[in-house]
C-alpha cells in the first residue's frame, strides 16, 4: 500500500473540504477528558489523545434516538439522515465498528447511520489500561478505513483502504510519496496478551467459580463500564406521549445488563437477582456469548471500562484470572 | 421493511375469560401462519410494546387469538380496548412447539398459571388431529378457581383428553374462602395422578419460572428422557429478532432459539431453568 503525504497545517483544509458533504466528528478537548464532537476552526481535533469517554458508539447508534412517530393511525419510521465523516479514530474503534456491524447487521437506524458514514483512522498513543492485542483488535481491519493517518515528521503518510479513500487522495493537499506499508497495527504495550479463544473455553467451566463473588464484589452496577463500552449496545424502547396518543414517539434508548430490572418479566420475576449473576452477564455476553455468535469478543481492549470504573474493576485483570479460573 | 415496523390490524372480538385475563381476536391475512408457541408484539401508540404469545391453533384462519392479562402498562391499556379498535403487532416470532415431529407419541401438558395460552393452540390442533397422536394427557395447575383460563373449554378437554385441573389454594384471588369441590395442591403434583406410564410420552411445560425445575424432576422420575421435554421460557422479548438483549440466556436468545426449548438443549445452559 502506497502512501499519500499531507502536511499538518493542511490537515484543517482537508477537513474543511469535507464540511459540505459530512458532518466532520473528530477528537475533541473538553476539559480534562476527551470526547468525540463536531470538529471546526473553533474545535480543532486533537489527535495526541489517550481516548474519548464515549465511543463512536454514540453517534451510529445513539444514547436515545427516535424509531417511529405515532401519527394518523400508523407507524411512521423514522430513519436518520446522516452523513457522518469521523477523523481521528483509534484502531480499536474502528474494530468496534466493525464488531457493531455484526450485530446491528439488520437494524434500519444503525445501518442508516453507518452507511454513508466516512472513516480516517489515526495512530495511537497506547496507555496502560489498552488491552486490544489480547482482544484481536489491534490491526486495521481490511477495507473498512477510507484512510488512516500516520504521523511522519512534519506531516502525515496517509493510506487508503477503500475506493472512497482512494478518490479522497486526489485532493491536491495530498503529495505523492514512496512511503509504502503493509498491515497498519497498535503499539499496544501488552507485554503477555491473553487469549480470547481460551478465555472463551473458560465460561464452560467458569460459571459456578466462587471468582465471580469475588471480581463482583466490589460492582456497583452503576452502568458506567456499559456506558463507555464501544460495545455495549443494549437497548429498552418505550412509548412517549404527548398528552394525545395521536402524537406519540416510540423511543429507543441505552439500557444496560447491570441494571436489576433489564431481565425482569411482567408479574415481577428477577432473572438476575443479585449483583453477581449480572456482572457475570456483561462478561458472559462479551466474551462468551458474542463469540458464539460472531466468532470475535464484543470488546476491543479500548480500555475506557478499566478508566471510568468507580471501583477500580479492571476487567482485563479479571480475564486473565478466568481464563486460567 | 423496518425490521421493528408494528403492522395496524383491527380487534374483531373481547372475550372475559376472568377478572384480570381477556382474549382479543386480531384480525390478520389469511397468508398469516404460526407455530403455537411463537409469539408477537402488540403495540398500543403512546403506551408501548410487549410480547404476547398466540393462542389459537395454526389452523384458525384469518384471525389469532391473544390471552392477555392486565399486568402491566401495555396490558392494561388493551383491556380498556373493544372489538373494532384498532391494534398494532408485528411478528410471529421465536420457534413453537412441534408438531409433525411428535406425531404418533403421547402427550403429557404440565402446565401452570398463564403457562396455558401459550400451549392452547397446540392442544387444540393435537384434540382436532387425535388419530394422529397418541394418548393426550392436560395436567393444569391455577393459583385459585377464579385464576382459571378457558374454563368453558374444560368439558371438550375432558371429553377427548385426559384432562386434569387443580389450585394452589380454594380461596378468592382476595384471599377468602371460596367452594371448590375439585383437586386442591401445586400442578405438579397430578403427575401421581396419571393411571399409564408417561416414560415415552412427549412432555411439554410451561408456567411461572419457579416451576420448572420441579416440573422436569417428576418428569425425569417418570422416566422421560431430556429430550422427551420441551420447555418454553419466560423472558424480557423487547425486540423480538435478536438485538436489543433483554431475552439472552447466555448463548441462546429466547426470542429466537426459543421461546420453546427442547430441554436437552438448554439444560447445560446457565440461568436457562
Amino acid at each position: 500500500m502506497i502512501g499519500k503525504k499531507i502536511k499538518k497545517g493542511d490537515v484543517g483544509r482537508f477537513l474543511s473540504s469535507l464540511a459540505g458533504e459530512y458532518t466532520v466528528i473528530g477528537p475533541v478537548k473538553h476539559g480534562s477528558v476527551f470526547m468525540f464532537a463536531e470538529i471546526d476552526d473553533e474545535h480543532p481535533p486533537v489527535l495526541d489523545y489517550p481516548r474519548t469517554v464515549l465511543p463512536v458508539k454514540k453517534y451510529l447508534h445513539p444514547p436515545r434516538e427516535t424509531m417511529f412517530e405515532f401519527r394518523k393511525g400508523e407507524f411512521r419510521e423514522m430513519l436518520p439522515e446522516s452523513r457522518l465523516a469521523f477523523f481521528g479514530l483509534h484502531i480499536c474503534d474502528i474494530n468496534a465498528i466493525v464488531r457493531l456491524d455484526m450485530a446491528m447487521a439488520s437494524d434500519p437506524y444503525y445501518s442508516a447511520r453507518r452507511g454513508g458514514m466516512l472513516i480516517m483512522g489515526v495512530e495511537c498513543k497506547p496507555s496502560e489500561e489498552c488491552f486490544c492485542k489480547s482482544m484481536n483488535a489491534d490491526r486495521l481491519p481490511h477495507g473498512v478505513c477510507d484512510l488512516f493517518f500516520r504521523e511522519e515528521g512534519d506531516g502525515y503518510i496517509v493510506y487508503a483502504g477503500t475506493e472512497k479513500g482512494r478518490k479522497l487522495l486526489g485532493s491536491p493537499l495530498f503529495h505523492a510519496t514512496d512511503l509504502a506499508v503493509t498491515g497498519i497495527s497498535a503499539e499496544c504495550e501488552e507485554k503477555k496478551p491473553l487469549d480470547y479463544e481460551k478465555v472463551w473455553r473458560s465460561f464452560a467451566r467458569n460459571h459456578t467459580n466462587p471468582l465471580w463473588d469475588e471480581m463482583a464484589r466490589l460492582c456497583l452496577g452503576c452502568t458506567n463500564c456499559t456506558t463507555v463500552c464501544p460495545l455495549c449496545y443494549c437497548y429498552d424502547v418505550a412509548d412517549t406521549s404527548e398528552v394525545v396518543p395521536e402524537n406519540s414517539r416510540r423511543e429507543r434508548f441505552w439500557d444496560s445488563c447491570t441494571l436489576l430490572n433489564f431481565a425482569t418479566v411482567a408479574g415481577g420475576h428477577k432473572f438476575r437477582p443479585n449483583i453477581k449473576d449480572r456482572f457475570r452477564n456483561i462478561y458472559t455476553h462479551k466474551f462468551k456469548s458474542f463469540v458464539d455468535e460472531f466468532g470475535l469478543p464484543a470488546c476491543v481492549g479500548c480500555g475506557r471500562c478499566i478508566v471510568y470504573c468507580p471501583a477500580g474493576i479492571n476487567m482485563r485483570a479479571n480475564l486473565e484470572k478466568l481464563e486460567v479460573g | 421493511m423496518n425490521i421493528y415496523q408494528p403492522q395496524k390490524r383491527t380487534i374483531m372480538k373481547v372475550t372475559e375469560l376472568n377478572y384480570d385475563t381477556k382474549v382479543f381476536r386480531i384480525k390478520v391475512s389469511r397468508g398469516f401462519t404460526h407455530q403455537p408457541g411463537q409469539f408477537v408484539e402488540l403495540s398500543v401508540p403512546g403506551i408501548g410494546e410487549a410480547p404476547i404469545s398466540i393462542c389459537s391453533s395454526p389452523e384458525e384462519k384469518g384471525y389469532i387469538d391473544l390471552c392477555i392479562r392486565r399486568v402491566g402498562s401495555v396490558t392494561n391499556a388493551v383491556h380498556k380496548m373493544t372489538a373494532g379498535d384498532a391494534i398494532y403487532i408485528r411478528g410471529p416470532y421465536g420457534v413453537g412447539f412441534p408438531l409433525d415431529s411428535i406425531k404418533g407419541k403421547d402427550i403429557v401438558y404440565l402446565l401452570g398459571g398463564l403457562g396455558l395460552p401459550p400451549v392452547r393452540g397446540h392442544i387444540n390442533y393435537v384434540l382436532a388431529h387425535k388419530e394422529d397422536f397418541g394418548r393426550v394427557t392436560i395436567l393444569y395447575g391455577a393459583r385459585t378457581p377464579a385464576d382459571l383460563l378457558f374454563k368453558h373449554e374444560f368439558d371438550d378437554w375432558k371429553k377427548r383428553a385426559n384432562f386434569l385441573v387443580t389450585v394452589d389454594a380454594a380461596k378468592n384471588p382476595d384471599g377468602t374462602p371460596c367452594h371448590w369441590d375439585g383437586c386442591v395442591g401445586f400442578g405438579v403434583a397430578l403427575i401421581d395422578k396419571l393411571t399409564y406410564p408417561i416414560k415415552d410420552a412427549v412432555g411439554i411445560i410451561v408456567g411461572p419460572p419457579v416451576m420448572y425445575k420441579f416440573a422436569i424432576k417428576r418428569f425425569k422420575e417418570a422416566g422421560m428422557e431430556d429430550r422427551q421435554i420441551y420447555v418454553s421460557l419466560e423472558r424480557l422479548m423487547k425486540c423480538g429478532v435478536g438485538k436489543c438483549q433483554h431475552c439472552q440466556i447466555n448463548h441462546k436468545y429466547c426470542c429466537l432459539d426459543g421461546p420453546v426449548f427442547n430441554y436437552a438443549e438448554v439444560k447445560e445452559l446457565p440461568e436457562a431453568i
